[in-house]
């Protein structure tokens, strides 16, 4: 039984007190940042990057992992309390959670939310370990054109489908990869764009960019913007919490609906939680006997969303830790982060770093216990953090920013990077282009250009060649048909869009 | 053209130049090499190809796309940035808590209402708190004060 033996491993590495310890803190702070509006899980994971750098790699990842689907579990809070979602993956939850929370059973969503949420985490968890292994096992015989065109797949699926232009999308994953090549190329030795500087010869940090893109740019959208909510934190005992018999009845349904749905489109480029969300409750809205419910307070329409983006945020980790290719931004930078350490993610990471692979997927098991744990009792404590004014926030979450791009390589130049990816992120907010994009394209640059550089070496130039692969050229033709469906796609939301502009002019 | 949308047309045109710029860099200060053995600059060169290209496509669409809504603030992220910089400025010669300060009370003007102790309050309570956290709790070697001079 190697299943066996490899969970046994895992266990025991996130048994460890220090493990165990920082996936607590990851959970608690990841939860935290979730219910706090105007920061997201992106720019939370940026922010936090640098202290990792201090700790062990195993650890430095079941922290991050942590926080990432801690943020799930918080920004459902924000969702159902203040029908402001903290985050894209919890947006559909405010269209039942919000009515349930007016109708005084917010106690009820919540604690359904939980258990749904810990259900499709359980369920995630189950997905990954078989799945994992055995795609890491099969994409061991891959070479660098497959590399390639699978990196150019995900890369075009995840700007294709984030909402917005598609070129735009693409404009911005090539900006990244450009970025990316800032710094000493690897194969000639030779420096590149780096002006004589020699803060500059590493590269650009990922930290000190991320966020600058993401948590700089935030903040600045946000200042005078959020509104702080007064809510009474008493009205939430636990006698509120216990739902009915009816609301289990109708919740185990959409739980094993969702969970399946969340873990298909967590583990596929481009997509994840949030698209994994919204499918569900347009799923649970079409088998329901009663749709008219939905956006009224339905349970159902609170608990698949919720079980869905769980789901969907372990099963991300399958692409990223069998392949070492992110689906996600987020999940880019938990590849930044091992790639910190000297370990490179891929197809040999889980029969090289066991313990690390089965490490971290035994720390989600025990992650998502501490949640509920942390999220049932302590709903007071997480509805008063809701009511902290935004003007003492931001201060704070600046000077957290600062102290980590900072402490990375103790140089007030990473500071500067993170001021210039701040005014940067920012013309991007103005000009409508996806922040995304740009950092799954820095993070894949390198990967991208030296497999690129590769795979025409072995083919001598000719790219017919690399077209005689099996698996690239069956990868690199569905990588067209994605472009071609968004391309179709978007002229018809445009179209649409102008339609309607045009009525409102004719109207006024 | 009354839909010509000035904004799109902007973000294209800095996007169309910002890759010539970055390819004409390359080419002309980097080796370019073959397909086959491709020397530094081909990759850059190429991708800042691409980059014009679609900063073109997105000229192009200023002229369908409906007009942009949103004003631009240019007072708020002055004041962020600059508080950055301050920060920037400051962590190297005077050290760590003279750079958080500085950090906090600038970048608190970014609100409309500044109350003068608040703002003192918050900056001398991050202080307290970046220095538990980074020094005593992570234990990382950052330089509390420092005087230059």
């Amino acid at each position: 039984m190697d299943l066996l033996a490899n969970l046994a491993l895992g266990l025991e590495t996130a048994l460890t007190p220090t493990n165990l310890l920082y996936c607590f803190f990851g959970v608690f702070l990841g939860t935290l940042i979730g219910v706090l509006p105007g920061i997201g899980a992106l720019a939370a994971i940026s922010m936090l990057f640098p202290i990792t750098f201090h700790l062990e790699p195993t650890t430095a990842l079941i922290m991050l992992a942590g926080i990432y689907y801690g943020t799930a579990y918080g920004g459902s809070t924000a969702s159902i309390l203040l029908n402001i979602p903290g985050g894209t993956s919890s947006a559909v939850t405010c269209l039942d959670g919000y009515p349930m929370a007016k109708q005084g059973r917010a106690g009820v969503a919540l604690a359904m939310t939980a258990i749904g949420s810990f259900y499709g985490g359980v369920f995630g968890i189950i997905v990954l370990s078989v799945f994992a292994p055995a795609i890491a096992s099969w994409a061991l015989a891959f070479g660098s054109a497959e590399y390639f065109a699978i990196m150019v797949m995900g890369l075009v699926a995840a700007s294709a489908i984030s909402d917005g232009s598609l070129a735009k999308g693409l404009a911005m994953v090539v900006l990244g990869i450009l970025l990316a090549t800032i710094g000493m190329d690897p194969q000639s030795g030779v420096s590149r764009f780096t002006f004589g500087s020699l803060s500059l010869l590493d590269g650009l940090s990922i930290s000190a960019l991320a966020m600058g893109l993401f948590g700089v740019s935030e903040i600045i959208s946000s200042v005078r913007n959020t509104d702080a909510t007064k809510l009474d934190p008493k009205s939430f005992s636990y006698r509120t919490l216990m739902p009915t018999r009816d609301d289990i009845r109708r919740s185990w349904g959409p739980m094993f609906r969702a969970s399946t749905i969340g873990s298909l489109f967590g583990a596929l480029p481009g997509t994840g939680p949030s698209v994994a969300s919204f499918v569900s409750y347009a799923v649970e809205k079409r088998v329901s006997a009663e749709p008219e419910r939905f956006g009224h307070g339905a349970i159902e329409g609170v608990v698949a969303p919720e079980t869905a983006n769980n789901a969907a945020d372990q099963t991300a980790f399958i692409p990223t830790l069998s392949l070492g290719i992110p689906g996600s931004a987020t999940m880019a930078l938990m590849i930044g982060a091992l790639m910190v350490h000297g370990i490179h993610p891929g197809p040999k990471l889980v029969a090289e770093q066991p313990s690390l692979f089965w490490g971290l997927v035994m720390s989600f098991w025990i992650g998502n216990v501490l949640l509920v744990i942390l999220n049932l009792p302590l709903i007071g404590l997480w509805v008063r953090l809701l009511a902290v004014p935004y003007h003492l926030l931001y201060p704070a979450i600046l000077m957290f920013i600062c102290i980590g791009a900072y402490s990375v390589h103790y140089s007030a130049f990473d500071v500067m990077v993170v001021f210039g990816f701040g005014l940067l992120g920012y013309l991007m907010r103005i000009f409508t282009m996806p922040a995304a994009p740009l950092l799954l394209g820095f993070v894949l640059g390198p990967l991208i250009e030296e497999h690129f550089r590769r795979a025409m070496i072995f083919a001598r130039g000719d790219f017919t060649k690399v077209m005689e692969r099996p698996i690239t050229a069956t990868v690199l033709i569905l990588t067209v048909v994605v472009l071609a469906w968004s391309v179709w796609s978007g002229w018809r939301t445009s179209k649409r869009l102008r339609e309607r502009a045009h009525l409102m002019q004719q109207k006024v | 053209m009354s839909n010509l949308n000035i904004r799109e047309l902007a973000g294209g045109l800095s996007l169309t130049a910002l890759g010539a710029v970055a390819a004409v860099y390359a080419a002309s200060n980097y080796s370019i090499g073959s397909v086959t053995r491709m020397g530094p600059g081909m990759v850059p060169m190429v991708l800042g190809v691409i980059l014009g290209a679609f900063g073109l496509v997105l000229m192009l669409q200023a002229f369908w796309v409906a007009p942009a809504r949103g004003h631009i603030r240019v007072f708020i992220p002055a004041v962020i940035l600059a508080s950055i910089v301050a920060f920037a400025a400051l962590i190297t010669p005077f050290g760590l808590m003279p750079a958080v300060f500085a950090l906090v009370v600038i970048s608190s003007y970014a609100e409309q209402t500044v109350r003068p102790l608040t703002t003192l309050i918050l900056a001398v309570s991050l202080c307290f708190t970046a220095w538990l956290i980074f020094v005593v709790a992570l234990q990382l070697p950052l330089t509390l004060f420092n005087w230059p001079f």
